[in-house]
């Protein structure tokens, strides 16, 4: 950006202020805070190799033992399956939902245009809460049983904005001239959407189809309600087996594996459309 | 054109809120699940009795120190990611947002671990000879607050640096040469600007916190009762569904007062302060 152009005045916010002694101050708050946002995320990687749930210091030894326990663990894979399928499902949902109201609410002027926008853009901020156990009651009043159905829906709607977000940002900086050049050299409509119109939204499409599936993925409430007990999500089972028994080595190791696996998520996110990118459109709306 | 989309969502979302809310002004019935008639009942309920009372005070003093945390915490992360070299930004960015994709459970696991009477921190201090008896850091509102910012400080840090990021640099620097301290620059260029940045994160947190279920239930043990919990217990353990639709709606009312009082009032005051 404008930073190498510039001649550099100030580096930090606070320079100059405080000299040395107030910028190794104001580093070690930097650092403080670092550590306090990756603490609870290694200390489960650790937990999940010690001997004991509780993780007492000095540690009290290494074990790999449970993550060897297939028995404890077969109802876990059970449920990681489970969730891969919900929010590779969802994930496909709400990249449809979000390509077409996307595209309408950045291209057409209607009236009642803030309202609708409004309300697609509202599961952001509605409780998830209120969305499941709303759901759950109108579905046994009309006498429809939890399920892998419910779910899905219900996920659709909680990923849908963000992908609505990503994919808005991209379609306003679209060049409509080649649309409009590929339908005057005779392209039918469909074709122009496939050929030009998506691989120009690629990456809208790309951060809010990682962040829908994330979202889906690691989404414990409406999993809980909607779900059926004895077939629901990971995160689902996991928040109630840790309700139930606290800290447990089972629960440890399951958790480490679920870390691992988004690790190898994020780094997948990082190649593809960058991890600041990705929540910058996703989450604030910007770019 | 969003015929279609329109209806899945009214479906979905809007349809079952209403009707939830409908419940929530219907009269309980003994041994039923659903409500009967239309009555304040519930309500007045919620709103005379100390036990709820006590859990709305809980609840909202949960989602402000929360919001508190993670502004104390995300405003000096993020005017340290605006001016830090590429690298060390690039890390700090990753640091901060990486979170975004670990499930809340494990993060909440995490703090069990580390928080617990028998946990790191509480055996290192007792070990350094710092404390006699272990701190009682959760199960308790410090946890839940603790744990709540911990899931919501991302979002707090994305909303400061998308107003702390456009902020002109020759602003900074035409303070600076007409002779204003650096600390000076900070509070009255930098922090105004800032300030949409701040009240939207501070909102946000707010409000998410408020609706929040899991890291309360995981960090508060059953010691701690929220709204959200209590409507569950309605659910899943009294199956009062009506009482508990209608402490849903205390809910959603709370949120969508928060979030229209900012909207109409407080982002048009911000606006005009930054225009000064």
């Amino acid at each position: 950006m404008s930073d190498t152009a510039i001649p550099q005045i100030r580096s930090g916010p606070l320079d100059g202020l405080i000299g040395p002694v107030g910028r190794a101050i104001w580093g070690a708050l930097i650092l403080a805070i670092c550590v306090f946002i990756l603490a609870p995320i290694l200390v489960v990687l650790v937990a999940s190799v010690s001997r004991t749930p509780y993780l007492t210091f000095p540690p009290s030894g290494f074990t790999l033992r449970w993550f060897t326990d297939l028995v404890e663990l077969r109802d876990y894979f059970a449920a990681f399956q489970f969730s891969l399928l919900v929010a590779a499902l969802a994930t496909a949902m709400s990249l449809a939902i979000g390509l077409w109201v996307a595209l309408v609410l950045t291209r057409r002027d209607f009236p009642g245009k803030a309202a609708l926008s409004a309300l697609f853009m509202s599961p952001i901020i509605l409780p998830e809460l209120a969305l499941a156990l709303g759901l759950l009651q109108y579905l046994s009043q009309i006498g429809a049983v939890r399920g892998m159905l419910p779910t899905l829906l219900a996920h659709s709607v909680v990923c849908a904005p963000y992908v609505i977000r990503t994919v808005q940002a991209s379609a306003l900086r679209l060049d409509r001239n080649l649309e409009d050049s590929a339908l005057s050299l005779g392209a039918k409509p469909a074709r122009v959407l496939w050929d030009v119109t998506l691989p120009l939204l690629k990456p809208g499409l790309l951060s809010g189809g990682i962040m829908a599936f994330v979202i889906s993925f690691d989404n414990v409430t409406i999993s809980l309600f909607l779900a059926a007990p004895g077939a629901t999500t990971l995160p689902a089972l996991l928040f109630n087996q840790a309700s139930e028994t606290g800290l447990n080595t089972t629960l440890a190791a399951v958790c480490a594996m679920l870390t691992a696996f988004m690790l190898l998520l994020m780094l997948v996110v990082e190649r593809l459309v960058g991890l600041e990118r990705m929540a910058t459109s996703a989450v604030a709306g910007k770019r | 054109m969003l015929g279609l989309p329109t209806a899945y969502f009214l479906l979905i979302v809007a349809y079952p809120l209403a009707n939830l809310v409908r419940m929530g002004f219907s009269r309980p019935e003994r041994g039923r699940v659903f409500g009967e008639g239309v009555s304040l009942a519930n309500y007045v309920e919620i709103l005379t009795s100390e036990l709820y009372l006590e859990t709305l005070l809980v609840t909202f003093r949960i989602g402000l120190l929360s919001a508190l945390c993670a502004l104390a915490l995300g405003l000096p992360l993020a005017l340290y990611i605006r001016r830090a070299p590429p690298v060390l930004r690039s890390v700090i960015v990753f640091i901060t947002i990486a979170p975004i994709l670990i499930s809340i459970v494990v993060r909440a696991y995490g703090w069990m671990v580390l928080l617990s009477n028998r946990g790191v921190v509480n055996s290192a201090l007792m070990n350094l000879g710092m404390i006699d008896r272990p701190l009682r850091l959760i199960f308790n509102e410090t946890g839940v607050v603790i744990g709540t910012a911990h899931v919501l400080l991302p979002f707090m840090v994305l909303a400061i640096l998308g107003s702390v990021q456009t902020i002109d640099r020759a602003l900074e620097d035409a303070a600076a040469s007409l002779g204003a301290r650096p600390w000076r620059v900070v509070f009255d260029v930098v922090l105004p600007l800032a300030l949409p940045g701040i009240a939207a994160g501070t909102v946000l947190v707010f409000i998410l916190a408020v609706g929040s279920f899991v890291t309360p239930v995981l960090l508060g043990g059953q010691l701690v009762l929220t709204l959200p919990m209590a409507a569950m217990q309605q659910f899943n353990s009294t199956f009062n569904w009506a009482f508990g639709s209608a402490l849903v709606g205390v809910l959603l009312v709370a949120v969508m007062a928060t979030t229209l009082l900012f909207d109409r009032v407080l982002k048009r005051r911000l606006a005009r302060l930054a225009a000064r």
